[in-house]
């Protein structure tokens, strides 16, 4: 199969339905957070702008911004224009990190590029209702899939690259961030284990043989985040919902060893088939 | 468009960190204390949620809207002390 035929290549709609609603949580997460720190700016809070030429967040401009960033949640949710939605789940938020600096976090910046896929991903074939007139056996396109997976990937990898580091790998950031009274070298420890987890994660997701124990590395490393950091646990939660959306894309990707061979007769008739049509290409 | 995925953060990481767009998140980057001072140079006490929309981001630099805020909200502040790692130290008067 050239490059040009991964392009082409269609798959099981369900993977990509389940991260449609894993993403609509994310943005009505991060929709909500950045409302309320727009918001905060509009009554009179410290105001970072990205243009200060530019008006800044005031109470209209957020409400309308609140709407039609939840309306493109639900509409994710239940699968209704799940194409549009994504879309403007990502304008939303594209546009609430050039309204302020503040707005800004690796999160808001996953589930931005994560929704910004996923509006090429057709992900309401399933699970919702624009899945009511999808025929029976549907695909969709797996290139969507594959930058979501990829973007991902980038996210733990540099998560990982960046607390190698004395500071983080010392277990005084942990130690204060988190609300549990554990001794120190529980945290370096616990530091040490979060690079090595990140660093798995962002190689054995792509390893069929590994890439089980790593969604279930990955569900135990958000889940510690969320259950162990003393703040933020909504956020983190959305933060969680935003990265675990793509692991059944990585437990039913097509092989990848095929991408750059030439294809043989049978998978090419077969790369148009549904769900199983990644199996007949190993 | 996946070349610019790693591309970008790999860039932020040979920035000065915590950099935005490497997903740099809870790295241990970013330290900083704000302390007002009053023309006596005695330590204002302020909520921190009283005056900011959230927790200072780390990235930021804080010396740049920080301190105008400051002695705009605070009517007795007369200097800012800004101790952050992006910045070092700076001591801003209120005009």
């Amino acid at each position: 199969m050239r490059l040009s035929d991964a392009l082409d290549l269609r798959v099981d709609p369900r993977p990509v339905a389940f991260a449609r609603i894993l993403l609509s949580f994310a943005l009505g997460v991060t929709v909500l957070e950045a409302s309320a720190v727009l918001g905060s700016i509009a009554a009179g809070k410290l105001q970072y702008p990205v243009f200060p030429a530019l008006p800044g967040p005031t109470p209209f401009g957020v409400q309308v911004y609140l709407v039609v960033g939840l309306i493109a949640a639900v509409c994710l949710l239940v699968g209704l224009l799940t194409g549009a939605a994504a879309a403007t789940g990502s304008v939303a938020l594209a546009a609430a990190l050039l309204w302020d600096q503040q707005t800004y976090s690796s999160h808001h910046l996953l589930a931005t590029l994560l929704l910004a896929y996923l509006a090429f991903a057709e992900a309401g074939r399933r699970w919702g209702v624009g899945a009511l007139r999808s025929p029976p056996g549907a695909t969709v396109r797996w290139w969507p899939q594959a930058l979501m997976m990829t973007q991902v990937t980038a996210l733990y990898l540099f998560a990982a690259l960046s607390k190698i580091n004395p500071r983080f790998l010392s277990g005084h950031p942990l130690q204060e961030w988190m609300w549990i009274d554990w001794p120190l070298w529980m945290f370096q420890s616990l530091a040490f284990a979060t690079v090595v987890t990140e660093l798995f994660l962002a190689v054995a997701l792509w390893i069929p043989r590994l890439r089980a124990f790593a969604v279930v590395a990955g569900v135990g490393l958000h889940a510690g985040i969320v259950i162990g950091l003393a703040e933020q646990t909504l956020v983190l939660t959305g933060f969680a919902a935003a990265s675990m959306s793509t692991y059944w894309l990585f437990l039913s990707r097509p092989p990848l060893g095929n991408l750059f061979r030439s294809r043989p007769p049978a998978a090419q008739a077969s790369s148009a088939a549904p769900a199983d049509a990644a199996h007949t290409l190993d | 468009m996946v070349l610019a995925q790693f591309a970008v953060p790999a860039i932020a990481l040979t920035q000065e960190k915590p950099a935005r767009f490497g997903f740099q998140m809870y790295s241990g980057y970013g330290v900083g204390t704000i302390t007002v001072l009053d023309d006596t140079d005695a330590e204002i006490d302020f909520e921190l949620s009283d005056v900011f929309p959230r927790s200072l981001r780390p990235e930021l630099d804080w010396t740049r809207y920080v301190p105008e805020h400051l002695c705009a909200q605070l009517p007795h502040a007369a200097t800012i002390v800004i101790e952050q790692d992006l910045t070092g130290r700076s001591t801003l008067p209120c005009d």
